[in-house]
Parts: structure tokens; C-alpha cells; sequence
């Protein structure tokens, strides 16, 4: 559940390897990422448009995407930190008859 | 039709008869004082972007408490959107058989889909969804899950099945929000809280249908559509619990007869699953 906040970001887990940008974000813009009591800065490389994911850590291909600290789906190829993470590079595992 | 010979102008004669008895005994009735313990809230989400998971939503989730804990009763449906969450509806569950039943109606759900041959991604969410930042059904669900609030869930509700008791019940229902909402109201839902992102008109014809949303633009733009606008807590401006406190407000007074958009507005329908829910 979402704090009070004048982040630009909020992670909403310790767990997260997303934070969610409560305004839209540029290239190159140091951004301050909310997680409970604390925050932290950090350099979006690229845009991410208002309320998407961006990212906290390197994900390699496989790897579990958090959010809410839950699975929100797997990284289908190398994420950065910093860059914007939606369908693009973050795939379900549910509903495909492959899980 | 079958009673009526398969004539439609009988069926319609006698549809509107019915309608003016009803209509002649309905004219004595007044409104009367009566407990919160006597609402049953349909809690509903529709075109969601990432701030209905991340407030308006978990906003309804403390409606959920606070009426659950005043003895009254919360339903939430859309089984697709349980998928990736349905573990912490389980894990709340009242009886281990009603956890039972929460997977396995999800995973039936989730059976629907891989039989029909769809890719939830793109079907649900669907296209507004992804727009919006919306990456995956589990993003969706565990957004969509937190309408449920922190209680028991009671147990799990057949499509139009009315609640057993107070509490939070789950429905087994179509995500479609037209169907979902008709599944509330054949349970006994007088009211219904319904949470977007970018917009959505649609409310019952039957239920008042209170329309929320978080986003800031979606709230300055749809001032007519929306009858509580929870995006000061999105900025960061109030407290959820705050934002609960005035939410309660409102359902009081649309209990007590003050209008809703929708129902200014004449908006509306109702929608019964019949072959088979969608997806």
C-alpha cells in the first residue's frame, strides 16, 4: 500500500526489482525511488511514460521480475538498471499453456 | 417465450403488468434508517492503469475491512485477475476447502484461456491496460486482489450466487465488466464501488455504481463520471485511511439516496453470462 509520497518512483517491496514512476521520467533524469521510510536515487537511461516500471537491477534473461513483492512475470531479455520494463522485456507466465 | 406460447407481444403484455404492480406497491415504501451491517457492496475494477493497484484499489480493500468489520458484506469477481494473486486469496481463506476452491477456480480460469487458444497478454490486460503500464495478468491481479482488503475471505460465490453471511466473498466470474457487475447485483449487491484508471462510464442499471479512480488526469477530466476522486493520495497529498474515511461518506450518502454520475446520467445496463463467461 502506497505511502505519502513526493518520490518520483515508488517501490513498494524490498523485494522489487521495478519501482513505478509516479510522473513521467527522461532519459538521463536522476529520479529519488520511495521504498517505506526510505529513498534512493537513481539515473533513468531511458524515458518511461507516466505510472510504468522502470528498473532497479540488472534482470538477466529468466529472471523473476517483483513488484508488490510478488512475481510479475519474467525478464525475456537483458535488463538494465534504469531502463523502462514493460512488455517489450517482461513476459506472464500465466494463461499460455507453456508455464 | 416457452409460457407464452412464443408469442412476444403476450410476454410483453404480461412483462408489463408485472411491472406496474411492482411499480404501484414500490410508491408506498419510504426510506427508512437502516445499519451499515445491511449493505452488500459489488467491488469492481474497470480499464485499470497502475494507480488502481497502487491506491484505489487498496482504497477499497479498507472499505472491505471497515464494512466487513461493521458486519456488512464485500464481493470482488473477474477470476482471470486472480491469476499470479490467487495465493494470497487462498492464503486468507476462511477454511482450507474454500482455499481449495479459490485455485481451482482460477486455474480453470486460466484453463479457459489456454483452451480458447488466447495469450492472456493482449486479451487481459488487454490493450488500455498495457498503454497504461499494465505489463502482465499477475501485475493486474495482485492490483486487482488488494479491492479485497485484509480479512477472511468467507468463501467462494457461484456466478450470481449471494453471500452467506458478512465478510469478503470472492465470485466466480467473467472480468467483463458489464457481466461482473450483473453477477452482483443477482447476489443482492444494493451498491457497487468501481475503481479505473483512464475512464470507464459503464455502472448498472440497477445498483448506484460509485466510479473512483487515483489518476490525476483521469480525475480532472472525467469530473462527471467520477464520483470520488482519490488522486490526493496518488500525489501524496492525504492519506489512504483519509481517503477511506470520505469514501465511507459517500457510500452513506449514495445509500441514503444522493445520486450518482451514472445514475444523473442515465447510464447503464445489465448483462447476464449465458454461454459460458468470457474471459
Amino acid at each position: 500500500m502506497m505511502a505519502v509520497t513526493d518520490a518520483d518512483a515508488i517501490r513498494l517491496s524490498p523485494a522489487d526489482n521495478v519501482a513505478t514512476v509516479l510522473r513521467a521520467v527522461t532519459a538521463g533524469q536522476s529520479i529519488c525511488v520511495q521504498c517505506g521510510d526510505r529513498a534512493e536515487m537513481l539515473t533513468a537511461t531511458e524515458s518511461v511514460p507516466f505510472c510504468h516500471k522502470i528498473s532497479l537491477a540488472a534482470i538477466a534473461p529468466g529472471e523473476l521480475v517483483w513488484k508488490y513483492g510478488e512475481v510479475i512475470g519474467v525478464a525475456t531479455g537483458e535488463i538494465r538498471p534504469g531502463v523502462h520494463v514493460h512488455v517489450h522485456n517482461l513476459a506472464s507466465r500465466r494463461g499460455k499453456g507453456t508455464r | 417465450m416457452d409460457d407464452c406460447g412464443q408469442d412476444a407481444i403476450t410476454l410483453t403484455e404480461r412483462a408489463l403488468r408485472a411491472g406496474a404492480e411492482l411499480a404501484y406497491r414500490i410508491s408506498a415504501q419510504t426510506r427508512q434508517a437502516a445499519p451499515l451491517s445491511a449493505l452488500i457492496l459489488g467491488l469492481e475494477c474497470g480499464r485499470s492503469d497502475p494507480s488502481s493497484g497502487l491506491v484505489a484499489n487498496p482504497l477499497l480493500g479498507l472499505i472491505a475491512d471497515r464494512l466487513g468489520n461493521a458486519g456488512g458484506a464485500t464481493m470482488i469477481g473477474e477470476t482471470t485477475e486472480w491469476l499470479g494473486a490467487e495465493h494470497l486469496l487462498a492464503g486468507r481463506a476462511r477454511t482450507p476447502a474454500v482455499a481449495d476452491a479459490v485455485r481451482n477456480a482460477a486455474l480453470a480460469r486460466e484453463q479457459m484461456a489456454i483452451a480458447a487458444g488466447v495469450d492472456l497478454t493482449g486479451n487481459n490486460p488487454g490493450p488500455t491496460n498495457i498503454a497504461a503500464g499494465l505489463s502482465s495478468i499477475e501485475e493486474k491481479s495482485l492490483g486487482n486482489v488488494a479491492k479485497s482488503g485484509s480479512g477472511p475471505i468467507e468463501g467462494l460465490l457461484a456466478y450470481g450466487e449471494a453471500p452467506r453471511g458478512p465478510g469478503v466473498w470472492v465470485m466466480d466470474a467473467a472480468s467483463y465488466a458489464p457481466e461482473s457487475l450483473t453477477g452482483f447485483v443477482l447476489a443482492g449487491a444494493q451498491m457497487m464501488l468501481f475503481t479505473t484508471g483512464v475512464g470507464n462510464s459503464y455502472v448498472s442499471a440497477i445498483a448506484p455504481t460509485i466510479k473512483l479512480s487515483a489518476n490525476p488526469e483521469t480525475c480532472a477530466r472525467l469530473r462527471q463520471q467520477l464520483d470520488f476522486d482519490a488522486s490526493s493520495v496518488f500525489r501524496g497529498r492525504q492519506t489512504i485511511e483519509w481517503a477511506a474515511d470520505r469514501l465511507l461518506e459517500v457510500i452513506v450518502g449514495t445509500a441514503s439516496g444522493h445520486a450518482t454520475w451514472g445514475e444523473v446520467l442515465r447510464e447503464g445496463n445489465e448483462t447476464v453470462s449465458r454461454f459460458g463467461a468470457a474471459l
